[in-house]
């Protein structure tokens, strides 16, 4: 239906119009069609319309809606015929302020329309007749701007609302930036430090690691440390054997001080004793701050760092941050403590191995000689073992390892071969190190050599010596009797006679073999325990009257300094070497000669001497080697036994003495030694 | 006199013999101790040399074996003049004591009829 088609709306007096709009979120819709709909409110007369009244309103998408609670007004149409209408309508409008008043038709009463006027503004008028077109064409017009406005409005609104939103999607976006930015400026100062902080580490790390004694340590520690933050003065302190010595710095040196032992620290920190507190302040002559006390080594020896911390710092904060640098500290003196025991242990090992009295060498195959301590070199350190040790050009004689690489395996024990080294006779014994290496210890057995073989020989004459002993009297038996009947059958003959001569040789023969057995006897006693305490100048002075007829030639200068000294021997035999011994001094001098009998007592090694020298011509060389053989005389047969000088020896020797000579061509000196003793 | 020698060294007691016989005197000889106690009771000698030592019984044991019945002098020798002398022999039993091996064998005859003389003397007074 049209506007043409719309039947015409009859205008019922003091009729008010309402137009709403009917808005969703206040009234909860029936239906959805209600939702964007104007509606049409009649109040007062106009409540009453007509189904068709309902019907052209509706086609004109008019809705007529009864209630009216927290709706839009879009405008008011009025009629004002009463002032009752007025005072609904004033009543309506305050209800909704915004909608816009139209009188449809002013009042009649010129009073009333003032005051409609005063009271309401913005009232419109509607000039247009009773026509319905003309009427819903201007709600048209009406509702129109009103929409539009409402739009503008709700653009606005929307424009302010999008800008505010803009604006706080920026602002927010900005904060993030500059947040981000800060994060990111702070993260990056934050790297710079860190990294500062390693590289320094680091450089700690290197020093550390060049450092070679526990003073270096102790000076870079403190260049390290000092200054950071809490601490204030670094001390080292190192204890040993119950020893503890403090280390510090004074004027750019490190120096240091002998400390009392403190007690081991508990947990993890503790202080120092106030007494220690106050030597040191005493040292560093001011006033010392807390000392905090770490752990560096413990162990035989124990290092500690004393870190002096300045008060507002908590201690445990303070370790803590110092936690990477004694971690790298700990480790470092470590290394240098080892390293200072293997040194001396490493000495040590040289110098033992320098200061063994053999000979010991590490060899390879080729004689090559890789380590030998000092014993063993007399040249050159390259040379082969047997050019350096032995002064060979070729391998020595029994050599080991000739010996067993002949063998073709390597064991590790070998037998020990004996080698000779000039005069020297040596046990090498030999052992394999690794795969190619020997090492070889030489053992000087010469003077055991010696001694054995002497053993051998002594026991050989003492075998001898007592076999002598019976052979001797054996020997007496016969040799009497053959004597005795040649001096029978002597005295049966003719003096001049020719057996008469030859038994007097045979006499004379058996005279001197009784004499040797006698000698002999006399020496190989049973031992007869009759050493007895006695004073070698005495013995001397009781063998002098025996001696008169052999001296009476010479002349005899006698010093006897041994008095008040003892001896423990047979004085019967040391007179026998007495006697012996002057004896031969007088025999070497043909001539007129002069004769020294000297005692006299050597301190040092607690001997008493005793020295006969004589002005003879002294002992040829090639005699000397032999002097004191047995049976060795230079004497004409029948003048000497032989056994003068060795027995001598060897009664000498069996009071642990010796007898040795000095010759030259203005005499001989025979010195006898026996040990001084002293009687209980 | 009557001269026994119990020697068991042969040269000994021929030299002896030789030695006492030349002088005039009559000698008994023999070889251990033994025989020389038979010797002794058979010949009843006016002096005895007397060897040590001897296989079978050598001298101190004949020196018991006669005991107190010795009616003559004895003359004990030995080679080992150490551990024997004039003290230990009469201790033995025996009168007198000479070192073997003997420097001069008459010297020895004229010491034997010395003490023979003596004994004689003392004997017969």
């Amino acid at each position: 239906m049209g506007l043409h088609d719309a039947p015409s709306f009859k205008m019922l007096e003091g009729a008010l119009f309402f137009i709403l709009r009917y808005h969703s979120a206040v009234i909860a819709p029936t239906n959805a069609d209600m939702a964007e709909q104007d509606f049409l409110v009649f109040t007062g007369k106009a409540k009453s319309l007509t189904n068709r009244d309902l019907e052209l309103l509706s086609s004109q998408g008019f809705g007529v809606w009864q209630r009216s609670a927290g709706t839009q007004v879009l405008a008011i149409l009025a009629i004002l015929d009463t002032d009752l209408d007025y005072v609904e309508l004033s009543e309506r409008h305050s209800l909704f302020p915004d909608a816009e008043v139209i009188l449809l038709e002013p009042p009649k009463d010129p009073k009333l329309l003032m005051q409609t006027i005063n009271e309401i503004p913005g009232l419109k008028f509607a000039s247009f007749g009773l026509s319905v077109e003309l009427w819903i064409s201007k709600l048209e017009n009406i509702r129109t701007e009103f929409h539009l406005k409402r739009k503008q409005e709700s653009l606005r609104k929307l424009a302010t609302q999008r800008y505010k939103e803009l604006r706080e999607l920026n602002e927010n976006l900005e904060r993030l930036v500059e947040e981000r930015t800060l994060h990111l400026q702070y993260s990056h100062s934050e790297e710079k430090k860190k990294l500062k902080q390693e590289r320094h580490l680091v450089q700690f790390m290197l020093e550390m690691q060049r450092t070679l004694d526990l003073d270096e340590v102790f000076f870079q520690l403190r260049k390290q440390i000092k200054g950071q933050g809490a601490v204030f003065e670094l001390f080292l302190v190192h204890t040993t054997h119950e020893r503890s010595r403090l280390r510090y710095i004074e004027q750019g040196r490190v120096k240091s001080i002998s400390i009392e032992l403190q007690s081991p620290i508990d947990g993890d920190y503790k202080g120092i004793s106030t007494q220690e507190q106050t030597k040191l302040a005493g040292l560093l002559s001011r006033p010392l701050n807390r000392i905090l006390r770490i752990s560096l080594l413990n162990g035989i020896e124990n290092v500690e760092a004393w870190v002096e911390i300045l008060t507002d710092f908590s201690e445990d904060e303070s370790a803590k941050k110092l936690e990477e640098v004694f971690r790298i500290s700990r480790l470092v003196i470590d290394r240098i403590l080892n390293d200072e025991s293997v040194a001396i242990a490493s000495q040590r090992w040289a110098q033992i191995f320098d200061g063994l009295q053999d000979a010991i060498a590490i060899v390879d195959t080729n004689f090559k000689v890789v380590r030998a301590n000092t014993q063993f070199y007399k040249s050159d350190t390259s040379l082969k073992c047997f050019e350096s040790f032995a002064g060979r050009s070729t391998p020595c004689v029994g050599c080991p390892l000739i010996e067993n690489s002949q063998s073709q395996t390597l064991p590790s024990i070998k037998t020990p071969v004996q080698i000779q080294v000039a005069e020297k006779v040596y046990l090498v014994h030999s052992e394999s190190v690794g795969s190619s290496r020997y090492v070889h210890h030489y053992e000087d057995v010469t003077q055991a050599r010696m001694l054995y073989a002497r053993l051998i020989q002594t026991e050989k004459l003492n075998a001898l010596g007592a076999l002598a002993g019976q052979v001797a009297h054996e020997l007496n038996n016969p040799l009497s009797g053959i004597r005795n009947l040649s001096q029978v059958i002597r005295s049966e003959c003719p003096p001049e006679s020719q057996i008469h001569q030859d038994l007097a040789e045979v006499e004379k023969a058996a005279q001197r073999c009784q004499n040797i057995i006698h000698q002999l006897l006399e020496f190989s006693k049973e031992e007869s325990p009759q050493a007895i305490f006695c004073s070698l100048d005495e013995i001397v002075q009781r063998t002098m009257p025996l001696l008169k007829t052999a001296m009476r030639n010479h002349r005899v200068h006698i010093d006897l300094q041994a008095a008040r000294t003892w001896l423990l021997v047979e004085p019967q035999l040391i007179q026998q070497v007495v006697f012996n011994l002057v004896q031969n001094a007088c025999q070497a001098m043909e001539k007129a000669g002069q004769l020294v009998i000297q005692t006299r007592i050597d301190e040092s090694s607690k001997l008493a001497e005793i020295l006969i020298r004589d002005s003879g011509p002294g002992i040829p060389i090639h005699t000397q080697a032999r002097l004191f053989e047995a049976f060795f005389t230079t004497k004409t047969l029948g003048q000497g036994t032989g056994l003068g000088l060795y027995l001598s020896r060897r009664i000498l020797e069996k009071f642990e003495g010796s007898l040795s000579f000095e010759t030259s061509p203005s005499g001989t000196t025979f010195t006898g030694r026996l040990p001084l003793r002293c009687p209980p | 006199m009557k001269v026994l020698i119990i020697d068991d060294e042969p040269l000994i007691r021929r030299s002896l013999m030789r030695a006492f016989e030349s002088r005039g005197h009559q000698v008994f000889l023999a070889e251990n101790g033994l025989t020389g106690y038979e010797a002794w009771l058979r010949e009843n000698p006016n002096l005895i040399f007397l060897d040590m030592l001897m296989p079978v019984l050598a001298g101190p044991e004949f020196l018991q074996k006669i005991g107190n019945n010795k009616n003559c002098p004895v003359i004990l020798m030995s080679a080992f003049s150490g551990q024997y002398d004039h003290k230990k022999a009469q201790e033995m039993g025996a009168d007198q004591f000479m070192a073997k091996p003997f420097n001069d064998i008459f010297a020895v005859v004229e010491m034997a009829e010395r003490l023979e003389q003596t004994e004689q003397k003392i004997s017969s007074s």
